[in-house]
């Protein structure tokens, strides 16, 4: 293992070449201080076409702007994105292609190759002599790597960059994967790690959403002791995994486990003995960041270990809830979490489509009308998760059930919820809204959805 | 009307709307759910217009995916307002 | 939550201190500043210097909630009280989507500014302008002028353009910054040329702004401000004026007595090329004709100092009780053009 003082001193020893392929993990977010250095040396060493593995784009990475404008980066495979960079890939597409996975999928992919690096730069908050990687310490500490793991195991190259040497810690990432080290002076900003929308909501109609989950829940008792549960850090799912906790302390009950992304209200459940474990692939905040290095029953997790569908030990195998959002489902339940109605990239599976496919029960949660928007499409603009593994959808103004859950439309029977088919919850909101006219989209394609197991589930368009 | 009336906000699900007299009238729609709607909005100000028989006054909608009862509300605000200084 | 206007010299400095956490510095011209207060902390603010939107920032925690809606809302119809109902905004391309959501259209951009209105639409207002003066669609020469007041150094400059064009426009900037009121300088200029053939009048309208009305809060040094603004003009002159008048050529004065308008004419140089004809500057005894030579005379001799400088129609405004009172002005204030 080498180790080096300054960018330029390693690059002068790394095989640049045009096409080369690089990868880069997104735990950080907008506090990150390693995406944007290191592409625009690489523009400076003019290294053409390069093919960017990077977990989600944050609207920070703007680099990744620059150098798709220069022709230096030509494809791009990513889980997630949004902000400026997301938007010129909408507009003007990509040299090459955009290939948008999930957080399983990509995993999968380092591992059975399809997904072949040349190099890995991980930003790493400490790093041991041994060449060890934790993100649980050190002056950027951002709790779990998660989503590092198989760069590091499967990239030809993998290089941690750090700003923080210790040796006292259990590693995340082991040092004999490690070929070098680059010494920086800061990785970033960890304090800009949680994104602002990391709030309970106060938003009546978020809160009248996660109060009619949660009597969805009590109604087909899926809340019992050892329930294993999973929710985003969307202000909605967030104010569900508060009140899931209140739940548990009021029945006396034990979850077995939250996994996904950790954030201090999963947190504040593991302290009060509300669950028992926490399966941790990313921390949203430093909350979490904390407790992963203090708390012993919260564990981090690699990617594969959290949702690799060819992974028979996957964690979310065995989750019972999970509570997911959508920016457009239709139909056939099917959910968009991608783009929004004008093909503008606004998103991304990240576990949407992993969680939703595990999980014995997936719920959707959102706002049926986002001002004169109707969330329930005829056919949704990009499928990110298969409608057959969408179970149900609560609204503000009513629950629909997916018709293939059979048993669950059986065990709501004779309770007060306001359940009805998709197609009554759609014309409902029609008629507050009107029926919007429908338009002939020009299209031109710019990439593709891959589904957890590697097929091309839909297409990515231009937007118009 | 010495001044344009401007009744409503931009806020998400509202509108702002903008009053006013020019020698040709004309009605200006601006809205987030141009495709959807857009039409539909310019045929529902004109309706109100014509209401009141002000058809000769001038509209200016931006609309950030207010409800026909929204838009009408602000509409006719702004109108009792134009009517209030006329007759005043 | 409570939108408060700010009054008070203690709260023009909070909002002074919340400003500089943008790197955004509140500018002297601003006549109208709102705050959103919740308790005790500054939430976002919004500012305009006349029909000018400024000093526009959100407090971190707060955004994502529609709050500046909610706080431009209540800014648009304040300034619509005033008499503003076409408002301009100056801010970096990386914002101009939150500015989109709140009801502003851009007009041009470049590297590093967008320049946005609302309640109007250049297009729209050009295309009017146009027809009004019944312009056909035949190619012709342009030139701006402030005139302020006018020279015989204009003139040189208008029939020197006129040499090469069948029908050249006369644009006067709208904008009432300067010691003569437009109607004024515009009516001098009519005055003077009225025996000429083939020449059409005309108001640069809103879109032309001067230096002085140019938001400088959020550009750092002052050579990129010139230049910014420089290039903001030209870029509207190319993709609006030129295209919806059919103006094949631009003329300027040269001025190499000020760096202010070598930076103008440099830059336009470079964005119109071969359109752009920068005509050598009349001189008289070696001193170039300029309107700001010309102020500098009123302001320290009589009136008949300047007679062989200025057109009759210029003399005889001068003369005029209006002439007088400017020519006060000029003699008892300091401000520069």
């Amino acid at each position: 293992m080498k180790h080096f003082d300054a960018l330029d001193k390693l690059l002068d020893a790394l095989p640049l070449e045009n096409g080369l392929s690089i990868s880069f993990h997104h735990h950080l977010r907008d506090g990150d201080g390693v995406i944007n250095p290191v592409l625009r040396a690489l523009k400076k060493r003019d290294i053409k076409d390069m093919h960017l593995y990077v977990s989600s784009i944050f609207p920070s990475y703007k680099a990744i702007k620059e150098l798709m404008e220069s022709g230096h980066i030509k494809d791009i495979t990513t889980n997630y994105m949004n902000g400026p960079v997301a938007q010129a890939i909408s507009q003007n597409g990509l040299k090459g292609t955009l290939k948008m996975q999930s957080h399983g999928g990509r995993a999968r992919a380092f591992i059975e190759g399809e997904n072949k690096v040349d190099i890995a730069f991980i930003a790493a908050p400490a790093v041991s002599r041994q060449g060890d990687i934790t993100g649980a310490v050190g002056k950027n500490s951002f709790g779990s790597i998660g989503y590092a793991c198989e760069d590091a195991r499967h990239a030809s190259l993998k290089v941690a960059i750090t700003d923080t040497f210790r040796d006292d810690f259990t590693p995340q990432i082991k040092g004999e994967l490690v070929d070098y080290v680059l010494e920086v002076d800061s990785i970033g900003d960890v304090a800009r790690m949680a994104s602002g929308t990391l709030k309970i909501t106060k938003d009546p109609l978020g809160l009248k959403i996660a109060r009619e989950t949660m009597q969805f829940l009590t109604a087909i008792k899926a809340i019992k002791q050892d329930v294993s549960f999973q929710s985003g850090a969307g202000g909605v799912s967030l104010s569900i995994t508060k009140m899931f906790n209140d739940y548990l302390k009021r029945h006396a009950l034990q979850a077995s486990f939250y996994s996904g992304g950790i954030t201090g209200v999963h947190v504040d459940a593991l302290e009060k003995g509300l669950v028992r474990d926490l399966y941790d692939v990313q921390c949203f905040d430093r909350a979490a960041a904390k407790s992963l290095f203090v708390n012993a029953h919260h564990h981090f997790m690699c990617a594969s270990d959290y949702a690799n569908p060819n992974n028979e030990k996957r964690i979310i195998k065995a989750l019972d809830i999970v509570i997911l959002g959508a920016s457009e489902i239709d139909l056939d339940f099917n959910v968009n979490v991608t783009t929004d109605s004008y093909n503008t990239l606004i998103g991304g599976s990240g576990g949407h489509s992993d969680t939703a496919e595990d999980a014995k029960l997936s719920i959707i949660v959102s706002p049926l009308l986002r001002a004169r928007t109707v969330l329930i499409k005829d056919r949704v603009n990009t499928i990110t998760t298969q409608g057959r593994f969408v179970d149900v959808l609560i609204t503000e103004r009513g629950i629909a059930i997916n018709p293939l859950r059979t048993d669950l439309i059986e065990a709501i029977k004779g309770s007060d919820l306001n359940v009805m088919s998709i197609e009554e919850l759609q014309k409902k909101a029609y008629n507050l809204t009107g029926i919007p006219k429908s338009k002939n989209h020009k299209l031109s394609a710019i990439g593709i959805v891959e589904n957890r197991h590697g097929d091309a589930q839909d297409t990515l368009y231009k937007k118009e | 009307m010495d001044k344009p009336i401007m009744t409503g906000s931009l806020e998400s699900s509202d509108c702002l709307i903008t009053l006013y007299e020019t020698d040709t009238p004309i009605i200006e729609v601006d809205t987030i759910v141009h495709d959807a709607f857009h039409d539909h909005i310019l045929h529902l100000i004109k309706d109100v217009l014509k209401h009141y028989d002000l058809e000769h006054l001038s509209v200016r909608i931006q609309d950030k995916g207010a409800l026909d009862y929204a838009i009408k509300a602000r509409l006719k605000a702004a109108i009792e307002i134009y009517e209030d200084d006329s007759n005043g | 939550m409570q939108i408060k206007d700010v009054l008070l010299n203690e709260e023009k400095k909070a909002v002074k201190t919340f400003l500089n956490h943008f790197n955004l510095v509140y500018e002297d011209d601003i006549d109208l500043t709102l705050v959103l207060w919740e308790e005790d902390t500054l939430v976002a603010t919004v500012s305009a210097a006349k029909n000018i939107v400024k000093c526009v920032a959100i407090h971190e925690n707060f955004q994502g909630k529609g709050l500046l809606n909610h706080l431009m809302s209540t800014l648009i119809k304040r300034l619509n009280q005033r008499g503003h109902t076409h408002l301009f905004l100056y801010t970096q391309p990386e914002h101009v989507a939150l500015f989109e959501m709140l009801g502003f259209k851009k007009i041009v951009e470049s590297m590093n500014l967008s320049f946005m209105e609302m309640g109007g639409n250049i297009e729209t207002a050009l295309n009017e302008l146009r027809e009004a003066h019944e312009l056909t669609k035949r190619p012709k020469g342009a030139v701006i002028i402030n005139a302020n007041p006018l020279t015989n150094g204009h003139l040189h400059l208008i029939r020197e353009a006129k040499k090469h064009h069948d029908h050249l426009l006369v644009f006067v900037v709208s904008e009432d910054r300067s010691f003569f009121p437009f109607d004024a300088r515009f009516k001098i200029i009519e005055e003077s040329l009225q025996d000429v053939e083939g020449i059409t009048i005309l108001p640069t309208k809103d879109y032309l702004v001067s230096y002085a009305t140019f938001p400088k809060y959020f550009l750092k040094h002052e050579s990129t401000i010139k230049k910014e603004h420089a290039l903001i003009d030209v870029l509207v002159f190319k993709q609006y004026y030129m295209k919806i008048f059919n103006i094949t050529d631009r003329y300027v004065g040269d001025e190499p007595y000020s760096p202010m308008t070598n930076t103008y004419n440099k830059t336009m140089k470079q964005y119109l090329n071969g359109d752009l004809h920068i005509i050598e500057r009349k001189s008289i005894e070696d001193t170039p004709i300029s309107a700001s030579t010309v102020r500098k005379l009123l302001k320290h001799q009589s009136v008949d100092a300047v007679s062989k400088y200025v057109p009759k129609a210029t003399m005889r405004f001068l003369q005029s009780p209006q002439g007088e009172a400017i020519i006060e002005e000029i003699r008892h204030r300091e401000k520069r053009h």
